[in-house]
């Protein structure tokens, strides 16, 4: 019982907490997890890894090597097998389905591959989303003492607009997302990913779906993000993209292979 | 996410999917419609019967001829039977007992077509003492009622119901036969209930009764209706009534009961109808709640990669939940009210060109809805909670 008053007390701490300042921010070690298509893989054999705030990590490898199994977990999208991973110290593997739920809200934006848009919805709509659900979070952490019984009130409204703006696609906020191109989807994602400020983005294959020329100007987004101490976490098989990063992980069959910093030019 | 929310995203889903939701909603609509539609109309004999009763004054009591069962409903075969009351039994009733008054009314049903000129009309042609009109909710409309005269001098007068009059197109002060027999007409009367005992058309004829035993060529009587002096003595004059008649037949050939035990009666009857009505219109809403929990599976099915989407951006296996139930509720629910507004419309119609008066009671709309919202979630949860369990990871990659 104790435990879990602390758990709870820890809990709301962690997601009402300022940026993180420490050193390393989220925490993985030995974590291991296995699937079983066909015959059993290790997505991940025994990674151990820390990411400190403000950094700028690509994650490198050939397909099948891991490499988006460790964005998720690092995400909260998925768990591990085995292994222990903490954020800010605290040990998240054993936080319920909600406390995560209410985590990846906080603390967490994704960019996707395939943009991952909910279609026959606006942009607005789309990029309100989280926030949507963030009023739920809040409501259960005590944070609000008044029920908020229309996304308009607190001004979500603006939150989605400056989001929107910041990544140059507020005129399209009425659109569907397949009225858009895939460079304006992109953007009103990662609006999407923005719009709960959000400590870290984690993104998987980013540009991976669109030409090079857009692919380099959601890069200049993400170095504009990162510019502003936002951690970003960016899976690519794209070794172009990699001189965003101020830290490149190389994986194979589940496990690093070279870890290093490098100088942004 | 609130309801608001939720009830939005829900709203648009079904509306996105138009034909789809509007095929799904039919089998509630139908089940609903109904249920609604046939309570309806047990609601409406039930409160016709009930009005049929209340024109009794809270003394009346009516003895029919046939033993009742145990329960003390009156045995309706019987009615074809010939009657075992007679008219001595009003004479006994007046010198053995204490509780009645001594006006003592009573009815002779007799046969025979009724003629005018050419004109021929089967009706009910009925023997009353001037008391006994109580049993047929008649007002007189032209000319007069029979008077005490009347009978003691066995006049041959008939007054009828408007709508045999005008068939027959006889006036008042005019001749018209009930099978050999001619009669005076006296008066006209308006039913004022479409469900009294007479015949559906309300052709009635009423005649004096001591005229009518004079033609069955019986001393047999169908009904005797007698009054309690006081409300409060209604029971202990039943039982007295009872024990006398007993006594005078050596057998308890007849059935002793105030208007309101005719009331009991029929709403025992009508209340297992209702259930009856209940069971049976389950069926069809169990068929459409199984149309709503395949579509929600196919929904949720469809909608994986938008689960795994608000998933990824902070919705809880709750919130998921929520969604997908608010859903399929308001997929019921509305189904519910178009059933409603159906029934509601076809009861107007009903009303309007029939004799029935459906009446479509707030618990009957309480009910419907609260079927919908109970179907909506029995057959929403399932898909709901396969919608909230879905792995986030595999539902973002799902094509």
């Amino acid at each position: 019982m104790v435990e879990i008053v602390l758990r709870l007390v820890n809990h709301s701490l962690l997601i009402n907490s300022p940026k993180a300042t420490m050193d390393s921010m989220l925490h993985l070690k030995n974590a291991r997890k296995r699937f079983t298509a066909g015959e059993v893989v290790n997505a991940l054999d025994g990674v151990t890894l820390n990411i400190a705030a403000g950094e700028f990590v690509g994650i490198i490898g050939p397909s099948g090597c891991g490499k988006s199994t460790l964005l998720y977990t690092l995400g909260l999208l998925d768990s591990v097998d085995e292994g222990e991973y903490s954020i800010d110290g605290m040990r998240v593997d054993e936080f319920s389905s909600r406390q995560r739920a209410s985590l990846r809200n906080k603390r967490f934006g994704f960019v996707f591959q395939s943009f991952n848009l909910i279609s026959r919805t606006t942009s607005f709509d789309n990029v309100l989303l989280p926030l949507l659900y963030s009023q739920r979070h809040n409501r259960a952490t005590s944070q609000t003492e008044y029920p908020v019984w229309h996304s308009q009130t607190r001004g979500a409204s603006t939150k989605v607009q400056k989001a929107l703006e910041q990544v140059g696609v507020w005129n399209k906020r009425r659109n569907w997302p397949n009225q858009m191109s895939g460079g304006q989807q992109q953007r009103v994602a990662i609006a999407r990913a923005l719009v709960t400020e959000p400590e870290i983005i984690l993104a998987d294959e980013p540009t991976g779906n669109l030409d090079s020329k857009t692919g380099s100007e959601i890069m200049d987004l993400f170095k504009r993000i990162h510019a502003k101490g936002t951690t970003v976490v960016m899976v690519t098989h794209n070794p172009d993209l990699l001189k965003y990063a101020t830290r490149i992980i190389e994986m194979r069959d589940g496990k690093i292979v070279s870890d290093k910093a490098v100088k942004q030019k | 996410m609130n309801f608001f929310e939720n009830f939005k995203t829900a709203l648009k889903s079904l509306w996105n999917n138009r034909l789809r939701s509007f095929l799904t909603l039919l089998g509630i609509v139908i089940g609903v419609y109904a249920v609604v539609t046939l309570l309806a109309a047990a609601q409406g004999v039930q409160n016709q019967i009930g009005g049929f009763v209340e024109d009794f004054g809270p003394r009346t009591i009516i003895v029919m001829p046939g033993e009742s069962d145990s329960s003390g409903t009156p045995n309706f075969a019987a009615q074809a039977a010939p009657s075992t009351l007679l008219v001595d039994d009003i004479d006994y009733l007046k010198t053995h007992t204490k509780l009645i008054d001594s006006t003592i009314d009573y009815a002779v049903f007799i046969g025979g077509l009724a003629t005018h000129n050419d004109k021929k009309l089967t009706g009910m042609p009925v023997g009353i003492t001037p008391g006994a009109e109580e049993l047929f909710s008649i007002k007189i409309v032209t000319g007069r009622n029979f008077e005490q005269t009347d009978l003691d001098n066995k006049n041959r007068f008939i007054v009828l119901s408007e709508a045999a009059a005008d068939k027959l197109a006889v006036k008042v002060g005019e001749t018209m036969n009930i099978g050999v027999d001619k009669f005076e007409v006296i008066g006209l009367f308006k039913i004022d209930q479409s469900l009294s005992i007479s015949s559906a058309q309300g052709e009635m004829f009423l005649i004096p009764a001591p005229v009518a035993n004079e033609i069955n060529k019986s001393p047999q009587v169908n009904r005797i209706v007698v009054h309690s002096k006081t409300v409060e003595d209604v029971d202990r004059a039943i039982t007295e009534v009872r024990e006398a008649l007993t006594i005078k037949h050596g057998t308890m050939d007849f059935t002793v009961m105030k208007p309101s035990d005719i009331l009991k009666t029929v709403d025992k009857i009508i209340n297992v109808l209702k259930y009856m009505v209940i069971g049976i219109t389950s069926i069809s809403l169990l068929v459409g709640g199984i149309g709503i929990m395949n579509i929600m599976l196919v929904t949720v099915a469809e909608r994986t990669r938008e689960i795994g989407i608000r998933k990824a951006v902070g919705a809880t296996e709750g919130a998921i939940l929520t969604q997908f139930l608010i859903e399929s509720v308001l997929l019921t629910v509305i189904g519910a009210l178009i059933g409603i507004g159906l029934a509601t419309f076809t009861s107007y119609l009903a009303a309007k060109f029939s004799p029935l008066e459906p009446a479509i009671t707030g618990t009957t709309i309480m009910m419907a809805v609260g079927m919908g919202v109970v179907a909506g979630v029995i057959f929403g949860l399932l898909p709901a909670i396969r919608a909230a369990r879905q792995n986030p990871v595999t539902a973002l990659k799902y094509e």
